[in-house]
């Protein structure tokens, strides 16, 4: 099993539409799912109650909507407004989940409205349910709810400054930038419409795995836009799609594996772990996934599409002044470059010599120096191992492998 | 081996076993008892020569996990009304009076006050709480206001209500008294002393201001009854008891005691028995808790004297008091909190400057106890609002257990899937970022119980998400090292390499992780909190662990006869580009 992806020849560039329209049609039912059915929010930011009763013993399999239906009735005869859901691990369904609206009033507060319910429910759901408990009781009122609301947002909005920032500090230009933002929000997006499909509840769990799932992504992408950076300098001549979709191949095992790792661990906890984690562990799961995909197959498929456009507007640029076309890679590989390198009208010959320096410069700021003290410190380790110096070896080789840093 | 691959190593173990040392107990080889009475708590477990105990985690664990309730009370801010009606003119007393005309005077008040308070429900105001207070020719009204505009609505309606029996009523003023940080630490303080006489062990009440008291019982068995504990600050009154229901050592109540609790029980002049609450309802109220001095209550207990609660009252209210001990020598007085009559002294003789002295009765056995009751209720009846809970979160400890052991079994079983995985994807890298992995996650564990920090149930699905993320380092690093590897490399200088140039993207990852951690903790409530700082401590430690643990591991198998063998890093020897 070892590398599943460096030996193939797959040409993932190729099919960009087939994959932005796989993304689209997520998103797209996900924003459909949202309009009709809405989603299915919380105690956290609808306000309300929720008691967790545990039975006795799980109930037989196939005999859930039973129970839930004997379930409601019995609320409906304690007289409580209530919404009710089975719920326990895969196993064993053993808990019954009551959701009540809570509203104040009658000289009441909603905590002591909430207890009469308890004590309403209790009586009813033991008659039908001998030895039923309950297990937990949640309250949140209005108050609360309406702040949950406002943190969530705040921190969505806050996560989501930290990233631009973020972003804007790893790339300069605004097509890199503006790839690595539709891929965050694809994730986003995915991750609501997955949600609006299955009705599962949206939480302050929610938001937090969004964040999460949001950080973890973007780094995932920017490694594969260094990766190609990379490679702009090393293969001239080649396409920008072509030295994306190398890129791409190159840092596949590396993206897949990561994903992977953590969507094993999250994956025996959705199974695993108890009914309190289990929605906040499904938002982590579909984000990770999400996360991956839109890495690997947008990101970098909308960056290819933006260069194409800005290489055609070359080029037409260039037919109606009459200068000869500049060769495609060298203006993508400038425009790649962090420190936003103007394309101006040079001569041919210059642009050769300026070739060098831009890379060095690419290369980073701070890691230059070191680079640089590295490569002399391996060139004198070679020399006593008597071999040609390593700047010598590079030269022999097509290609080369100056690869400064990253992936 | 190197002498600094020497010290590396020996300061990763003794990290480790600090860490296994912190989070499982010391074992003590004796049995573990009470401290306060004595009794064995834990007996030690016996296995042949070797006596243990069970192997206790040392990490304190979230309500989620132990059981418990999370409550969040919030102290209310209050509207004041108060209204000058010339109408209660002839209720001040104008010169000395005759027994005769103060019985008079006091029963005309009484009656005053009765109707003034049926003028007035609550939901015409609309308003879960309403106060009336008669002083001299003012009424004042105190309701449950939020905003200013509320209150204004109030105002009117109240006002409306009034002006149909004082037509001369005249306005003075409307006030939004706004919870104040000094309110909420006393507030705070009361609650703790509530929850301390309740025996909740290692409770957490904590401010969250502006007018927010957290309060988390664990392992708490009634939390019903707890709830009402501690919301049970609240008004306190000192109201005077119409002369038809006592009087000297005429009919006075007697007292008796059911359930732990005082009862008062007044007769009226026929001899049948009234209960309390119409008592209390008929009784107008003199002073309040806020006119008392805050925590001035105390108890004084001199031997051969007499055990007394002593309280001071505010200069404005001391005169008020002063002048209706004058009038009403022999009265009886209700100290009400509640709603409830905790105190019914005998008023003795005129009580200046507001030194007040509650004596008699605290004699009997138990009685400074009682004193000592009443002090601390009177001092939490001179806070100036009422509480209100407004989230409460409560698990069962059944419940919490089972979540716990469920959660560790899937971390445990992640934890395991990604040991197999990294083993059979990576070969000999993978089985040294195995032990890194092992390490992190007790140094992980280490590192939480330093903190000190609470672990949830989201912080635990943190920590076994870290354990996913942990290896991203190592992923990261290997993948490069196999291409450095096939460039024809040197062992040597491929692992170094493959470190130095992933280190880069390395740090990039976890920046991200972190800062959007950062935001999670400072915007995160309750157990997401949790999440955040597990998610953050994670991902720092990993960073040690996956980097400077396994580069330490494979320095050292790069002394041996594996680093020669390629194909146990992954590569086939045919992928090798001749250098």
């Amino acid at each position: 099993m070892v590398d599943l992806f460096r030996q193939r020849k797959w040409d993932l560039v190729g099919y960009r539409n087939l994959w932005f329209a796989i993304s689209l049609a997520v998103i797209i039912t996900g924003l459909v799912f949202w309009k009709i059915q809405g989603l299915n929010y919380g105690i956290d930011f609808t306000g309300g109650g929720l008691v967790t009763y545990q039975l006795k013993k799980p109930v037989p399999p196939g005999k859930e909507t039973e129970t839930l239906r004997r379930a409601r009735e019995a609320a409906q005869r304690a007289g409580v407004e209530a919404q009710l859901q089975m719920a326990g691990t895969a196993s064993a369904v053993d808990q019954i989940l009551v959701r009540t609206r809570v509203v104040a009033g009658g000289g009441q507060t909603e905590d002591q409205i909430l207890d009469a319910q308890k004590a309403k429910l209790q009586a009813t759901l033991s008659q039908a349910f001998p030895g039923i408990r309950e297990v937990e009781s949640q309250l949140v009122t209005p108050v609360v709810s309406k702040e949950l609301i406002r943190k969530a947002i705040y921190a969505v909005a806050w996560g989501c400054v930290f990233i631009l920032l973020w972003i804007r500090l790893r790339y300069f230009d605004f097509k890199w930038a503006s790839s690595a933002l539709v891929a965050l929000v694809h994730d986003v997006l995915v991750l609501i419409g997955v949600f609006a499909i299955t009705q599962r509840e949206v939480n302050s769990p929610f938001v937090a795995a969004a964040l999460t799932v949001v950080g973890y992504s973007v780094h995932d992408t920017i490694v594969i836009f260094d990766r190609i950076r990379e490679n702009l300098r090393l293969r001239k001549g080649a396409t920008f799609a072509e030295t994306a979709n190398i890129s791409l191949l190159e840092t596949m095992a590396r993206s897949v594996n990561t994903v992977l790792t953590v969507l094993l661990v999250l994956v025996a906890v959705y199974l695993l772990g108890g009914v309190s984690l289990r929605d906040f562990t499904f938002a982590l799961i579909v984000g990770m996934i999400a996360g991956a995909y839109s890495s690997i197959f947008n990101a970098s498929q909308l960056l290819v599409v933006l260069k194409n456009w800005e290489e055609r507007a070359i080029a037409r640029r260039r037919a109606l002044a009459g200068r000869p076309a500049r060769q495609p890679a060298r203006a993508a590989a400038v425009a790649a470059s962090p420190r936003p390198a103007r394309v101006q009208p040079r001569p041919a010959v210059e642009i050769a010599e300026a070739d060098e320096d831009e890379a060095e410069e690419a290369g980073g700021t701070g890691e230059a120096v070191e680079v640089a003290g590295a490569k002399g410190a391996e060139a004198s380790a070679d020399q006593r191992r008597g071999r040609a110096p390593r700047s010598e070896r590079r030269k022999l080789k097509a290609g080369g492998r100056k690869r400064k840093k990253r992936f | 081996m190197q002498a600094r691959t020497r010290w590396w190593l020996i300061g990763i173990i003794a990290l480790v076993v600090v860490s296994l040392v912190g989070v499982l107990e010391p074992i003590k080889f004796r049995d573990r008892r009470d401290p306060d009475t004595g009794k064995v708590v834990q007996p030690l477990k016996r296995l042949g020569p070797i006596r243990l105990y069970k192997p206790h985690l040392g990490v304190t664990l979230g309500l989620d996990l132990r059981g418990g309730s999370h409550l969040v009370l919030e102290a209310q801010s209050e509207a004041r009304f108060e209204y000058s009606a010339p109408e209660l003119a002839d209720l001040v007393p104008q010169g000395p009076l005759s027994q005769a005309q103060q019985r008079e005077l006091s029963e005309k008040k009484t009656e005053l006050y009765g109707e003034i308070v049926r003028l007035l429900p609550t939901e015409a105001i609309g308003t879960d709480k309403r106060e009336v207070e008669i002083r001299e020719q003012r009424i004042i009204v105190r309701t449950r206001a939020k905003t200013e505009e509320e209150m204004r609505r109030q105002g009117n309606v109240i006002y409306g209500l009034l002006a149909q029996k004082f037509p001369k009523l005249e306005r003075k003023g409307e006030q939004l008294q706004q919870v104040t940080p000094s309110d909420l630490a006393s507030v705070q303080r009361i609650i703790e002393n509530r929850v301390n006489a309740y025996g909740v062990t290692e409770p957490v009440i904590q401010r969250q201001p502006p007018n927010r008291i957290v309060v988390e019982l664990p392992g708490v068995k009634d939390p019903e009854q707890a709830k009402e504990l501690i919301r049970r600050t609240a008004v306190l009154e000192f109201r005077e008891i119409p002369r038809k229901y006592g009087y000297g050592n005429d009919r006075g109540p007697t007292r008796s005691e059911v359930d732990g609790q005082q009862v008062f029980t007044f007769r009226d002049p026929t001899g049948k028995e009234v209960p309390t609450s119409q008592v209390i309802e008929e009784s107008p109220v003199i002073v309040t808790g806020r006119d008392l001095v805050e925590n001035s209550a105390s108890v004084s207990a001199v031997p051969g004297q007499k055990t007394a609660v002593h309280f001071r009252l505010k200069p404005d209210a001391a005169r008020v008091f002063e002048d209706f001990t004058r009038r009403n020598v022999n009265h009886y007085l209700a100290i009400v909190l509640d709603g409830k009559m905790i105190s019914c002294p005998i008023i003795e003789e005129t009580i200046p400057h507001g030194e007040v002295q509650i004596s008699g009765g605290f004699d009997s056995p138990g009685g400074l106890e009682e004193a000592r009751d009443l002090s601390i209720l009177l001092n939490a009846g001179a806070l100036p609002m009422d509480l209100q809970y407004v989230e409460n979160r409560t698990v069962s400890a059944q419940l919490g257990q089972d979540a716990l052991v469920k959660s560790l079994w899937a971390g445990l079983i992640g934890l395991a899937a990604v040991l197999v995985f990294m083993a059979a994807y990576y070969r000999v890298p993978g089985l040294l970022a195995d032990l890194a992995l092992i390490i992190y996650v007790i140094l992980l564990m280490g590192a939480i119980r330093v903190v000190n920090m609470t672990l949830t149930l989201p912080g635990i699905l943190a920590v076994i998400l870290s354990i996913g993320m942990a290896v991203d380092a190592n992923i990261i690093i290997f993948e490069r090292l196999k291409e450095e590897i096939r460039t024809g490399k040197t062992m040597r200088s491929a692992v170094e390499a493959a470190f130095k140039r992933a280190w880069a993207a390395i740090l990039d990852s976890n920046v991200c992780s972190i800062g959007t951690g950062i935001v999670l903790f400072y915007f995160g409530t309750g157990p997401i909190k949790g999440f955040a700082v597990a998610l953050v401590i994670g991902v720092m430690v990993s960073l040690f662990t996956a980097v400077t643990v396994t580069r330490l591991f494979m320095n050292m198998v790069m002394g041996t006869r594996v680093a020669q063998n390629i194909a146990l890093f992954g590569v086939r020897p045919s992928e090798v580009q001749p250098a």
